[in-house]
């Protein structure tokens, strides 16, 4: 139980996926104009990368290890990855058009997405279970959505702000975007 | 080899079965596509120029669908309109809303050469380089604006597309001639001759003859200068072998010109009224956006 909370916790706040591994920077600064797709996007990162963490756990160890072809797992995750998050989009268009409404379009931009990619690949490298995997991939997507929501926020309220005119808009976003980092990097060591 | 065979066949397999399930998901649940508003949006002319007041084509196809009026698509003209009105079986209705056509012309002598007026035409009708003088080939205009906000020094206008003014001259080759060339001219004995054999109705050739000797077109054209269809029956029946034709020629010269440099200041006035009324719906649009996102930070505690 120690272990999953430490998991959790690491992925959520030690490694942030943004913040400190740098990863899924394109929706990071793409998408955070704004905060309601903003959300949006957190969610359906949120429902990617959890999907994604346990099609490729699946692959690994149903296929890849078996058959001894490891080095194929960029490729196939990659693949797998694509393809079950289109198919959930597909049934999700069908049955829960409310939820497809939210999340539609962020679906499909997301799923090659390397955040969603380094959850799979980190999981098979540090050999966890099935479990620690999904918790693993919960505490990233959590971590994800904290960040991007913060973030949204800073930057709307930044839009009323009077900012010198040579950083208006991304500039002073990205200096913002490196201070935030800094604040988490306070986070180094909580994990033990 | 064996093992790239393996290799092959797992990627294979793996890319067969997802694509296998797309399709059948596909099958299973289609997409509930609107195909009026496709139909629509198909005959529509793809500017995304929003003169119809939606955002694009697009949403127009959709409040079209709606029930929206068919006439808003100045790009489209009315072969849109009527294309709309044989696809939804509607009546056509009048005309778009822009009946008078329009380019757009650029003022060459203030264009700095931003380039951001090419960049926002629709159908490629500017041409020009950065730093260097852009035009308008205006047979490809469509008039539909969207190059004005870019425009950084407000060097482009609306022109309305020059229509030859009928109140011209018609004689243009031949020149009916008087009833003696030969003979001197005299003054007007006011016989009445030419009222009885101009072909034109409540045309009085003598009088409208006293007003253009005397340059007044404007009096002359209120007694139906305008009117006169240049036959040159009057020169020939004038007993006083008075050219009145080359009076009249004159006179509907001078009230043409006249007519098009009113029609100008008037369309000067109207573009230039329309620019402010464009520029006061920009700034109110701005501030109206800013306002809702101002509101809409009511569950925001941190735009306060």
């Amino acid at each position: 139980m120690t272990d999953l909370a430490l998991i959790l916790i690491g992925a959520l706040l030690v490694n942030n996926f943004v913040l400190a591994q740098f990863l899924g920077l394109c929706p990071f600064m793409g998408v955070t104009r704004r905060y309601e797709p903003a959300l949006a996007m957190a969610l359906a990162t949120a429902f990617v990368l959890t999907t994604a963490a346990a099609v490729s756990f699946v692959l690994h160890h149903a296929v890849l290890v078996p058959l001894s072809l490891e080095y194929l797992r960029i490729v196939a995750f990659i693949v797998a990855i694509a393809g079950v998050v289109q198919l959930t989009e597909r049934v999700m268009r069908a049955s829960h058009p409310l939820l497809h409404e939210v999340l539609g379009i962020y679906l499909p931009l997301i799923t090659s997405n390397c955040a969603v990619l380094a959850v799979a690949l980190l999981a098979v490298g540090e050999s966890l279970s099935f479990l620690e995997t999904l918790v693993f991939a919960l505490g990233a997507a959590g971590g994800f959505s904290l960040v991007m929501v913060l973030f949204a926020a800073l930057r709307e309220r930044l839009e009323h702000a009077s900012v010198p005119e040579p950083f208006r808009g991304v500039p002073v976003a990205l200096v913002t975007a490196g201070i935030l980092s800094l604040g988490f990097m306070g986070f180094a060591g909580l994990g033990g | 080899m064996a093992a790239a065979l393996t290799v092959v066949g797992v990627l294979g397999a793996l890319g067969g079965l997802l694509a296998a399930a797309l399709a059948w998901v596909d099958r299973r649940f289609p997409a509930d596509r609107d195909d009026v508003v496709e139909a629509i949006d198909a005959l529509l002319p793809q500017t995304q120029c929003a003169q119809c007041g939606y955002p694009g084509c697009r949403p127009y196809a959709e409040a079209v669908a709606a029930g929206e009026a068919i006439n808003l698509c100045p790009p489209g003209g009315e072969d849109t309109q009527r294309a709309l009105a044989r696809l939804l079986d509607r009546d056509p209705g009048p005309p778009p809303t822009e009946p008078q056509a329009q380019v757009a012309r650029i003022d060459e002598s203030a264009c700095i050469g931003c380039f951001r007026c090419v960049e926002a035409c629709p159908v490629d009708a500017i041409v020009g380089a950065p730093q260097l003088m852009h035009t308008v080939l205006e047979d490809r205009c469509t008039g539909c604006e969207l190059c004005l906000p870019p425009c950084p020094v407000d060097c482009i206008d609306l022109e309305a597309v020059a229509t030859p003014v009928p109140a011209r001259p018609l004689r243009i080759l031949a020149r009916p001639r008087n009833r003696d060339p030969e003979s001197p001219t005299l003054a007007c004995i006011r016989c009445g001759d030419c009222e009885t054999v101009c072909p034109v109705p409540d045309l009085v050739p003598q009088e409208l003859h006293w007003y253009c000797a005397d340059g007044a077109w404007q009096a002359a054209g209120d007694r139906g200068l305008d009117r006169c269809i240049e036959c040159g029956r009057c020169n020939q029946v004038c007993p006083s072998n008075i050219d009145l034709l080359a009076g009249f020629t004159r006179g509907r010269q001078a009230l043409a010109e006249d007519a098009a440099a009113r029609a100008e200041a008037e369309d000067a006035r109207r573009r230039y009224q329309r620019h402010l009324e464009r520029n006061a719906a920009r700034a109110q649009d701005w501030e109206r956006r800013r306002r809702a996102r101002l509101e809409a930070g009511g569950d925001r505690p941190w735009l306060t």
